[in-house]
C-alpha cells in the first residue's frame, strides 16, 4: 500500500528520473515500476500471501526492489546477512520458514546445500523478467508485516523484528520533516541493505530522491561514488567516517556536491563530527535509530549547539522525530525530571509489531505501547536527549550489534572452558570490539587457538573477539550474575596497555 | 616477519588470527572480514605514501599479494 504508492508516485511525476543506481546499472522510476511489478508477480507464484521470502544478497539495487515487490505481492521480506555462518543462516531459515529465497548466484550455491528443496530465485535476473500482466496491487495493508529484520540477541540467537508498512510510512514522513531532502536529492546508501538502516533508503525514495547503492563500504569506493554520482546526502556510521577521513584518496576527491552527512548506529565522538564538517565541508546530523523502533527515532542537526554533557562521555542524540514520543523513566517506569538519568522509552507508529514467534521477548520489549530501548540517558532543559550508557551488554562494533551471549554460547562448546564472559573494549577504528574473558577448566587448558577455531566456525567474522584473555575466575555476584562492569574496566585497561604494541 | 605480514597482522582485529594465514591464504575464504580488509588497504596506502587504485584494492587478496604490491612499488618487503 504505502510502498506501492511511493513507486506509483515516482512513475507519475518523474518517470525518467533516476530512482536507483549502483555499480552495475541505473534504474529510472519507469523501470523501477516495471521491475517491481514483474518481481511481485514472480513472487506471488512462489510465496503465498503473508509467506516469507528470504533475501540473501550483497548490496545491489535489486534488494531494494525486492522490498518493494514483497509489499506489492503481500509477501514478507526476510533479508539475511550473507556474512553469517551456515549455522546462523540455518537458525534464521528455521525460524521464518521461507517459501522461497531470492539470492545472488554466489550465495545460491551455498543455500542449495543448506536447503536443497527451497525454491531459489536469481536476484540478478530481475532486470530481465517479463513485464507483469497486471498492475502493482495493494494486497498488503498498512498493518500487514512487510519485512522481518534480524538483530543480534541476548539469547545468542537472532531475533526477527516484524516491520509493517505503517512503520515505514511514519519513518518516511518523519524523515521529510526532520531531514527535509528536496525531491531529486541524491542519497548514498553505504550500509548493508539487510540492516535496519535500510529504511533510510526507502525514506529517500518516498521523498522522490535517487538512492545510490554502494556494493560494500570501502573508503576509496565511497569517495569515488560521491564524486561520480554527485551525492548530496550520505548516511555513515562513525567508523566509516573515520576511515573516510584517513583515506589517502580524500585529498584528491571532489566532494563538492555533498552537503549533509548523516551518522548513526553508534555514538559519534564530537571531535570526529567536527573534523568531518571541517574537512568535508558538510553539515552533519545525528540519527539515533533502533530496529525495534522502526529505524530513526531521534535526530540532532549540527547547527543546534548542545554544550557540554552533564555526565562525562554522554552523547546528545537530539529530539524525537515527527510521530515519535520519547521519555526517560525510573526502574518503576515513572518519568524522571530533566537532568536525571533514566531508561529511554519510545512510542509511535514506527514501532515493530513484535519479535517473530517470540511473545516472551516481545512482552519484555513492549509495554503499554512503549518500546524499552535499554539505553540509559537524561533529558537536558531544552528537551534534548543524551545517551549515557546501555543497560544491557550490547557491543556496538562499527555500527553492527553484537551480543556477548552469542559469543559466550559458542565458546562454551569447548570442554576446556569452565566459564566465559564477553564484554566490549574500546577500539580506535570500530568504537568497540568484543573481548572474551575465559576461565579454563585448568590453567594449562587455556588454548587460544582452539577458542579462535570455535569462533571461526560458529560466528560471523565481525563478531569474533579481538582478544581472548585468561582469567582465574569470572567475577560473579552472590546471585551468580557476572560482574561485567568490572570486566569492562579490565578490558579497557588492557586495551590501553596494548595500544603501543598495536601501533607498531 | 615480512613487511606484508606485519601490515596484515596490524589490520586484523584478532591478532592471533594471523597464525591461521599462510602467505597464499585467500583472505575472504580464510575468514578475514571486510573491516579488516579496509584497514589493510589504508595501512598499505600509508606505507606506500599514496592512494591505491581500484585494481590494486581488488588485488589485496593474500599476504603474497600484499608483498607483490609492495615490491612493485619499489619498497622493501
Amino acid at each position: 500500500m504505502w510502498l506501492g504508492h511511493v513507486v506509483q508516485r515516482g512513475l507519475d511525476r518523474r518517470p525518467d528520473a533516476l530512482a536507483l543506481r549502483d555499480a552495475r546499472r541505473d534504474v529510472s522510476w519507469r523501470r523501477l515500476h516495471r521491475e517491481v511489478g514483474a518481481l511481485a508477480e514472480l513472487l506471488a507464484g512462489h510465496v503465498p500471501p503473508g509467506g516469507r521470502l528470504a533475501v540473501l544478497s550483497g548490496n545491489r539495487v535489486e534488494v531494494l526492489e525486492a522490498y518493494l515487490a514483497c509489499a506489492a505481492a503481500g509477501v514478507v521480506a526476510v533479508p539475511v546477512n550473507p556474512a553469517l555462518t551456515d549455522r546462523e543462516i540455518t537458525d534464521i531459515l528455521d525460524s521464518v520458514e521461507p517459501s522461497a529465497v531470492l539470492a545472488e548466484p554466489g550465495h545460491a550455491d551455498r543455500l542449495g546445500g543448506l536447503r536443497p528443496r527451497l525454491p531459489l530465485l536469481d536476484i540478478s535476473t530481475v532486470e530481465s523478467l517479463p513485464e507483469a500482466t497486471g498492475r502493482i496491487g495493494a494486497r498488503a495493508a498498512l498493518g500487514d508485516p512487510v519485512a522481518i529484520l534480524h538483530t543480534s540477541a541476548t539469547t545468542g540467537r537472532a531475533k526477527g523484528v516484524v516491520v509493517d508498512q505503517r512503520s515505514l510510512k511514519l519513518n518516511a514522513l518523519s524523515w521529510l520533516a526532520d531531514v527535509a531532502p528536496a525531491p531529486g536529492t541524491v542519497f548514498l546508501n553505504a550500509g548493508p541493505l539487510f540492516h535496519g538502516s535500510m529504511v533510510i533508503a526507502l525514506d529517500y525514495l518516498a521523498a522522490g530522491g535517487t538512492v545510490c547503492v554502494l556494493d560494500r563500504f570501502t573508503p576509496q569506493g565511497c569517495l569515488a561514488a560521491i564524486e561520480r554520482w554527485q551525492v548530496e546526502h550520505a548516511f555513515l556510521v562513525p567508523s566509516m567516517v573515520r576511515l573516510l577521513l584517513d583515506a589517502r584518496g580524500l585529498a584528491g576527491a571532489d566532494l563538492s556536491t555533498l552537503r549533509l552527512l548523516l551518522h548513526g548506529a553508534a555514538p559519534m565522538p564530537a571531535e570526529l563530527a567536527a573534523e568531518a564538517e571541517l574537512r568535508l565541508s558538510v553539515r552533519t546530523q545525528t540519527i539515533f535509530g533502533i530496529t525495534e523502533g522502526g529505524g530513526p527515532v531521534l535526530s540532532l542537526a549540527s547547527d543546534n549547539p548542545v554544550g557540554e554533557p552533564l555526565v562525562p562521555g554522554a552523547v546528545c542524540v537530539g529530539r524525537p522525530m515527527l510521530g515519535t514520543d520519547a521519555r526517560l523513566v525510573d526502574e518503576r517506569g515513572r518519568p524522571v525530571p530533566p537532568g536525571t538519568i533514566g531508561e529511554l522509552e519510545i512510542r509511535g507508529d514506527g514501532l515493530m509489531q513484535g519479535y517473530w514467534k517470540n511473545p516472551e521477548a516481545t512482552g519484555e520489549a513492549l509495554h503499554d505501547g512503549w518500546l524499552i530501548t535499554k539505553d540509559l540517558g537524561y533529558a537536558d532543559p531544552e528537551g534534548r536527549i543524551w545517551i549515557v550508557d546501555r543497560r544491557n551488554d550490547l557491543i556496538l562494533r562499527g555500527g553492527q550489534n553484537v551480543y556477548p551471549a552469542e559469543i559466550e554460547h559458542v565458546l562454551r562448546q569447548s570442554p576446556n572452558v569452565a566459564d566465559v564472559v564477553v564484554v566490549p573494549a574500546p577500539d580506535a577504528t570500530w568504537g568497540q570490539s568484543p573481548v572474551a574473558f575465559v576461565q579454563p577448566t585448568a590453567p594449562e587448558a587455556f588454548d587460544e587457538a582452539e577458542l579462535l577455531d570455535l569462533c571461526i566456525a560458529g560466528l560471523a567474522a565481525y563478531k569474533r573477539p579481538s582478544r581472548f584473555l585468561r582469567i582465574d575466575r569470572v567475577p560473579r555476584n552472590p546471585a551468580g550474575k557476572a560482574l561485567r562492569t568490572e570486566l569492562r574496566t579490565l578490558a579497557t585497561t588492557s586495551t590501553a596497555e596494548n595500544e603501543p604494541e598495536q601501533a607498531q | 616477519m615480512s613487511t606484508a605480514r606485519t601490515l596484515v597482522g596490524a589490520s586484523l582485529d584478532t591478532a592471533a588470527f594471523l597464525d591461521r594465514l599462510t602467505d597464499d591464504s585467500d583472505f575472504a575464504r580464510a575468514g578475514v572480514n571486510s573491516g579488516e580488509l579496509i584497514k589493510l588497504a589504508l595501512a598499505c596506502e600509508e606505507y606506500l605514501g599514496r592512494a591505491l587504485d581500484d585494481e590494486e584494492l581488488a588485488d589485496l587478496t593474500s599476504i603474497n599479494a600484499v608483498a607483490e604490491l609492495i615490491s612493485a612499488a619499489g619498497k622493501e618487503n
